[in-house]
């Protein structure tokens, strides 16, 4: 449900958005929707709040867009539905939601994205990325520690492969051409 | 009849059991000679083997451009702070800045978001948290086998120089950790800090679930002021 509810609050906020040059900073009306985003949602007496890290992609997002006041106005508006349709289906946690919440959910934030060209799209790992028109990613959804190992890069193994199979053919032929092995 | 027994013959004994057992040994043997054989694949590289990308190959930078812009306001209220809305917030996957650490090889172009592209590239701040200057923890990564590969060298003291499109910074090394599973962060933090990370071992092949931290004290730089 936080997943959820943090996929619809920064949906709202690019929904709304003409998006102008990269003008960096919070101004007001993007601060009182990060507020009221932060205050979270309580249901059944608990209260829920979207993760951190999820609110400093908003915030990250908000930095390069000017909100207008109009445009706060929506984007609170939008969150306000996200939370009454949590409210009134009693969802209290992502596993608890049925397909049907979670399709509802997920439409909620496609029509959102799709006012200013923005697609949500669930990857083949079950990833939500926002992108743009271009399909440049705009938000993501995913853990905070990559795996940035070497396991994707084989050009190594590679090239020692060649290598030794260079020098198992070099003795395959130096064998049979001077007659190394009786056959 | 003969001649053809000894061709079958042939063909088994110095070519099929060969390659066979080969394939089999190989990744057992190249896992455990890896250290040794990195820098024959290393000299084969200077050979033959791919460039790393030219960085902006496809990526948007606003780093190298920078400098023929404005440099960023100060802050009215402190002239050691910048105005948010007088520089360029990097957006995902951006070009923005270089990275560099004292006493080691780590200098790689440093990028806004952290995706498997922007890895290849160089390293990268984590979408989640923040950039220098924001005055929260910045979280950066990159791949053990390129751009931290060296990270290891980087001892307590070290200073870690980060050149933005929007100023300088500097931090000063606290601690490394090895952690066991990549939980020893803390993105809450509440002043300037800066956390580096990349895959543990080092030399690994392998999906491993180890990473090598660093951590890091800010020293210098623009603190940025958000709602100016």
């Amino acid at each position: 449900m936080k997943k959820f509810l943090s996929l619809i609050a920064v949906l709202a906020l690019v929904a709304v958005t003409a998006v102008s040059a990269f003008a960096a900073g919070i101004n007001a009306d993007e601060k009182r929707v990060l507020d009221t985003i932060k205050a979270g949602v309580t249901v059944g007496g608990k209260n829920v709040t979207v993760p951190d890290n999820y609110l400093v992609q908003a915030e990250n997002y908000l930095n390069t867009i000017d909100l207008t006041a109009e445009q706060a106005d929506q984007v609170l508006a939008a969150v306000e539905e996200a939370k009454a349709y949590v409210l009134a289906n009693n969802i209290t946690s992502v596993d608890s939601m049925s397909n049907a919440q979670r399709q509802a959910i997920l439409a909620y934030a496609q029509k959102a994205a799709s006012v200013v060209g923005l697609k949500v799209t669930i990857t083949g790992d079950k990833q939500v990325v926002i992108t743009d028109a271009t399909g440049k990613i705009v938000a993501t959804f995913e853990a905070a520690i990559k795996v940035t190992g070497g396991q994707a890069d084989f050009t190594n193994a590679i090239v020692i492969a060649v290598a030794v199979l260079g020098v198992l053919s070099a003795a395959v032929f130096a064998t049979r051409k001077f007659h190394l092995v009786k056959e | 009849m003969k001649h053809k027994h000894h061709r079958d013959g042939y063909r088994k004994n110095f070519i099929i059991l060969p390659i066979t057992f080969f394939i089999l040994g190989f990744f057992v043997l190249y896992l455990a000679a890896s250290p040794i054989l990195r820098p024959m694949a290393d000299v084969a590289g200077l050979l033959f083997l791919d460039e790393r990308r030219p960085v902006n190959d496809g990526f948007d930078s606003i780093f190298h451009v920078s400098s023929a812009l404005p440099a960023p306001e100060p802050s009215v209220d402190d002239p050691n702070t910048i105005k948010a809305s007088t520089f360029t917030f990097p957006s995902y996957g951006t070009h923005f800045g270089q990275i560099s650490i004292e006493g080691t090889s780590v200098d790689a172009p440093l990028f806004f978001g952290d995706g498997k592209a922007q890895l290849k590239q160089g390293a990268c701040v984590y979408n989640g948290s923040h950039i220098p200057g924001y005055g929260k923890t910045v979280l950066i990564s990159a791949h053990n086998n390129t751009w931290f590969h060296d990270l290891g060298s980087a001892q307590i003291g070290s200073i870690i120089t980060i050149n933005t499109n929007y100023g300088s910074y500097t931090y000063e090394v606290t601690a490394t950790k090895i952690s066991p599973d990549g939980s020893d962060y803390d993105l809450s933090a509440q002043e300037e800090n800066l956390i580096l990370y990349t895959c543990y071992p080092f030399d690994t092949l392998g999906l491993t679930p180890q990473r090598y931290f660093v951590y890091a004290k800010y020293v210098s730089g623009p603190l940025i002021s958000i709602y100016e």
